[in-house]
């Protein structure tokens, strides 16, 4: 017995372990040019409708062998634990509908979504706030 | 004290009639016999040092090594390193491969993390390839076939062993 399928029940913190933590690293900040950090970005992405839609179609998520709804609990337990920035009052929790709905159609050109999406969350106001990364981590 | 003369007298003229010398090595070698055998209560044996019971399952050197239960790889304990640890003049991959484990010592799984030492040529010693788990290169998230090195901070440094580090309780 070696990894976790369908029918494993861990908790999110564990998910996150087994699914993630290879390469995006215990504390979420990844590798610099390989692998990107989430630490900055998930929150004010998950704040955004365009956001949300990103971090559903991501290769790590389109891919994962978890259920819809241990993707959304990962999901709703990295906002709340490998983020910089606290979680904003109008956050919504992720559920297993939205990643279902998404998790299906995978970005094929995830470095240029990212980048993309960065400088949309810069511009707008929220994004000011939140003082996420200027620069691109690559995918 | 002449009452105490006659008594001693008396007692040992008694016993020598009564019991033979060969009755007196019995009863002596019955004892000895039977101390030999305390040893072997389960009371005395339960204070023992417990022998491994899962034989290669605990040694850390041996692939048998309930934590290798998804490796691919050179074993760090074989190369100046451990199970844990780099050996001198390698650095560990941050980036790396993660599956479970059964513990058969407690009986529960873990999450165990195989960050790969480079920084070497390969070490060459106790290769290890339990791949539990392990998915083909078109399953990119559990494939265990990539070359983790190849991510560290120093670019394109060489692969040299893989350790085996325990993350937490898989629950």
């Amino acid at each position: 017995m070696a990894l976790p399928t369908v029918g494993y029940c861990y908790e999110p913190r564990v998910n996150y372990q087994i699914q993630c933590m290879g390469c995006h690293l215990a504390d979420g900040t990844g590798e610099s040019g390989r692998v990107p950090s989430v630490r900055g970005t998930l929150v004010p992405f998950s704040m955004i409708s365009e956001g949300r839609e990103f971090v559903l179609r991501v290769p790590g998520v389109a891919q994962s062998p978890l259920t819809d709804a241990d993707v959304a609990a990962v999901l709703n337990w990295m906002v709340r634990n490998l983020s910089d920035a606290p979680l904003p009052a109008g956050f919504r929790d992720y559920d297993a509908g939205e990643v279902h709905a998404l998790r299906g159609r995978p970005l094929a050109q995830v470095s240029a979504a990212r980048q993309k999406l960065l400088e949309r969350v810069q511009r707008s106001d929220a994004g000011a706030r939140m003082n996420p990364p200027t620069r691109s981590d690559g995918d | 004290m002449k009452w105490f003369d006659l008594f001693a007298e008396h007692t040992a003229r008694s016993l020598a009639r009564r019991i033979s010398r060969r009755s007196f090595l019995g009863t002596v070698g019955v004892f000895i016999a039977g101390s030999a055998t305390i040893p072997l209560l389960p009371v005395a044996r339960g204070q023992e040092t417990k022998p491994s019971a899962n034989g290669a399952h605990a040694d850390p050197a041996a692939c048998d090594y309930w934590r290798h239960c998804a490796i691919d790889g050179f074993l760090c304990g074989c190369c100046g390193g451990s199970a844990t640890s780099c050996p001198p003049g390698t650095d560990m991959s941050a980036v790396t491969w993660v599956g479970t484990c059964h513990n058969p010592s407690d009986g529960k799984d873990y999450v165990i993390s195989y960050n790969d030492c480079c920084g070497k040529t390969s070490c060459g010693r106790c290769f290890c390839n339990r791949n539990e788990g392990d998915t083909p290169l078109y399953q990119p998230g559990h494939s265990n076939d990539y070359d983790w090195c190849s991510g560290n901070s120093k670019a394109n440094v060489p692969y040299h062993c893989s350790t085996a580090r325990i993350v937490g309780a898989a629950q």
